[in-house]
């Protein structure tokens, strides 16, 4: 079984070295075309249940409610023990998967260098929990990092941008039947890391999968033109940050993974960092924007809920799709964790006055073939937006013009400080 | 389309609030006229309490007059004391109309007593928003109870009316010349909804709390759907983070504070009670009724729900059940009945009713 922490690690130091020594094993094995041992990887994490009102749970109390045996190393930096099979003994053991860092009371940050399948599955149950969310990073927010730093990197830098998108709830305009449970078949295959099988039955429906390796230079000449004639380059799902100081790179997902390419985990960590405060900033510019008006009528109270979100498609959904995805959205399995009972007032246009299912916070959703309008309480967890918006490009339309309130999503996730400091006083 | 919707009170004052809601210049969902005029929302279905003086001119004249009337909606421009004062009909009324009584109170608020009352804003326009083909007849109403009340020696303020009316595939808003002097708006109308469907109502999302009937006679529930499905929501998230072995304890009206964000306890008397009936009725006692038999630590005394669960599956099972789609809760208007006066008051027994 692959070894994933050092031997009774005296200090968090400890672990940077031993992450160091995977990572320099890890880069050397990328330099020789192989993958050696698995890469570090970090899981950026937001802990969301508390946000309203206001009393966030300890790290390690969240964690021995899934089942974790928590060792502290210093006040912010823990080990991660759970109890898993192990496949060469067929016996459970305890093992340390982790190490997780509380960044502020909000987000935390768990390193590991688990095999990709086994930790992204370790941390997707995590997140199942309400108190525990992924951090979003959209397309459009994927965009501005593009836009504002990597593609600033230096030309001759090589760098990465992933597209995808499968339009899962597109039907045929003259398909009678849905099948509900297909929603999750269409997704198996949607994983970066699956495998096609070339025999497996395959639903005609739009699918892009599309890597842009290149020197940044060049995919900085050509990418703009092709999102123009070509709608699924604007669901950004993957992007490469080269290092600055050193060789090789790190991988951000839209769901808040960072996989370490690099040979240096204190490098590694200093990107996680940067990527950390940029979405904490734009989390708190997005809630800003969703509330600020609002905070002078609610001493009124005049129970104006928070400006709305607003989401164009690009090109209208058929009927069908629509119907597809109104019955598919709100089942206890989907994609986008809301809940609700959608009220028909047409052909494509429902409302469902119901909640985020992963956060159990109250939305109100109106839903036609041409758009989504989402209205939040107060005070609510602003992540739902960039979910909302991640899964609507991935599955929807990949496409959209949104707005939270008049201001353009598009810039709202673009203001972060260029001088971002650590010195926020909540930050530790 | 169903053109009667712009008769409809709930219907007006829904689009009156998304009119002052923050939305983009391009791709709104209904045009933020009154944002875009730097409007905004202070008070939605408020009482207005005229002055102590104004109060009493009004009693010792010989006019029917509403002292603290209702308005549905006040928006406010800080930023030169203007306000917007709203008060939306299904129809024309004559001075001799019942409705009177409430229109004179509503003149005499936006008289100088407006400053009086909601200072530092200064001045108010009331606008009486109806169906556009009936603006010139409210105009002329409001025209001759200003007159009375002058005559009277008492105050009122200036007036305008507005009209709504469904044209091709456009909601238009119509207003008049002292609308367009007092906020510095050129132009006599706007549409505020450019792409209505055939067949689809062209509600936004409700932010109004209302019980009434809908006017569309295919989803004549619907109001009352929307406050039942926000309850429901509520509920639902409250109850996730309940351990087992906890009590969870709510009342009716707590329940709908927590929903409206406090709007409840704002609303008219009439208006609270009927929506307290309506949660107790079609959702509190749904959820007894189903669970008495099965969960004895579920428990409805009064306006007051109880949850317990002794064990996890309990919790399990509930929360499977009041998350399932197809149990429905009735969203038709529950009969009227006595309703204890205190939440935690009993119910009143079948003998008693």
């Amino acid at each position: 079984m692959l070894r994933l922490a050092p031997d009774n690690p005296k200090d968090r130091f400890d672990v940077y070295r031993f992450f160091n020594g995977i990572s320099e094993e890890g880069k050397e094995g990328l330099d020789q075309r192989r993958v050696r041992v698995p890469l570090v990887k970090t899981f950026l994490l937001e802990h969301v249940a508390s946000h309203e009102n206001g009393h966030p749970k300890a790290p390690g109390e969240i964690f021995a409610s899934l089942g974790a045996s928590v060792r502290l190393l210093d006040e912010n930096f823990m080990g991660l023990t759970f109890d898993v099979l192990d496949p060469e003994t067929n016996r459970m053991r305890s093992i340390t998967t982790g190490f997780l860092e509380q960044y502020d009371e909000r987000f935390f940050a768990y390193y590991t260098c688990d095999d990709a399948t086994f930790a992204k599955r370790r941390v997707e149950g995590w997140i199942q929990h309400p108190d525990l969310d992924a951090t979003w990073y959209s397309s459009p927010l994927l965009q501005a990092l593009w836009d504002k730093d990597i593609s600033r990197r230096g030309d001759s830098c090589y760098g990465k941008l992933v597209f995808r998108h499968k339009s899962i709830f597109e039907m045929p305009e003259d398909s009678a039947s849905i099948d509900p449970v297909s929603e999750q078949s269409n997704e198996e295959d949607f994983d970066d890391e699956s495998a096609i099988i070339d025999d497996r039955f395959e639903t005609e429906v739009r699918n892009a999968r599309f890597e842009m390796g290149d020197r940044i230079g060049k995919i900085r000449l050509a990418l703009r033109g092709l999102q123009t004639i070509y709608d699924p380059l604007h669901a950004l799902y993957a992007l490469r940050l080269p290092s600055r100081v050193g060789h090789g790179s790190h991988e951000l997902f839209q769901t808040g993974r960072i996989t370490n390419r690099t040979d240096s985990f204190e490098d590694h960590r200093n990107t996680v960092r940067y990527l950390y405060r940029i979405y904490k900033s734009i989390l708190v510019s997005t809630e800003h924007s969703a509330w600020h008006q609002i905070s002078d009528e609610r001493s009124l109270q005049t129970g104006v809920k928070g400006v709305p979100l607003i989401v164009r498609f690009e090109e209208p959904l058929s009927t069908a799709t629509f119907d597809r995805w109104v019955q598919l959205a709100f089942q206890k399995r989907n994609r986008f964790k809301l809940w609700g009972d959608p009220i028909r007032l047409g052909p494509s246009k429902v409302h469902v006055y119901g909640a985020d299912r992963h956060l159990w916070q109250p939305i109100n959703l109106e839903i036609t073939a041409k758009q989504l309008v989402a209205i939040l309480p107060v005070g609510t967890c602003g992540n739902t937006f960039h979910r909302l918006v991640a899964n609507i490009q991935h599955y929807v339309s990949p496409k959209i013009h949104a707005w939270v309130g008049s201001e353009p999503f598009d810039s709202l996730v673009s203001q972060w400080s260029p001088n971002l400091q650590e010195s926020d006083g909540h930050e530790r | 389309m169903n053109v009667d919707l712009v008769r409809d009170p709930t219907f007006q004052l829904n689009i009156l609030l998304w009119m002052a809601k923050e939305q983009p210049t391009e791709g709104y969902r209904v045009r933020p006229v009154f944002f875009e005029h730097g409007f905004k929302t202070i008070y939605i279905q408020q009482p207005f309490p005229l002055p102590e003086e104004t109060s009493k001119a009004a009693r010792e004249s010989s006019l029917s007059i509403k002292l603290a009337p209702e308005p549905e909606l006040i928006l406010a421009r800080t930023r030169n004391g203007k306000a917007l004062y709203f008060e939306a009909k299904a129809d024309s009324f004559s001075p001799d109309s019942s409705n009177s009584k409430q229109a004179r109170g509503h003149l005499l608020a936006t008289g100088p007593a407006f400053a009086e009352v909601l200072a530092p804003l200064t001045s108010s326009l009331l606008c009486y928003v109806v169906p556009d083909d009936k603006r010139a007849l409210m105009f002329d109403c409001l025209s001759d109870l200003a007159g009375e009340l002058s005559g009277q020696g008492l105050e009122p303020g200036s007036f305008s009316c507005h009209g709504l009316r469904i044209a091709d595939h456009e909601l238009i808003y119509i207003w008049d010349s002292v609308f367009k002097d007092y906020v510095g708006e050129s132009a006599d109308s706007i549409s505020i909804i450019d792409d209505l469907e055939s067949h689809t109502d062209p509600s936004p999302l409700i932010l109004v709390f209302s019980e009434e009937d809908c006017p569309n006679t295919d989803n004549r529930d619907f109001y009352r759907r929307v406050i039942l499905d926000q309850v429901r929501a509520r509920l639902l998230c409250d109850v996730q983070s309940l351990p087992v072995n906890q009590e969870y304890e709510i009342t009716v009206d707590e329940l709908l504070m927590r929903t409206s964000d406090r709007v409840f306890e704002f609303l008219g008397g009439a208006r609270q009670r009927s929506l307290r009936l309506l949660v107790r009725e079609n959702l509190f006692k749904r959820i007894r009724d189903h669970w008495q038999q099965r969960q004895r630590s579920i428990t409805l005394d009064g306006s007051t729900l109880r949850i317990r669960w002794e064990l996890a599956d309990e919790k399990d099972a509930f929360l499977n059940w009041l998350e399932d789609r197809r149990i429905k809760f009735d969203a038709s208007r529950p009969e009227p009945r006595r309703m204890p006066l205190l939440d935690n008051l009993p119910e009143p027994t079948a003998e008693e009713d």
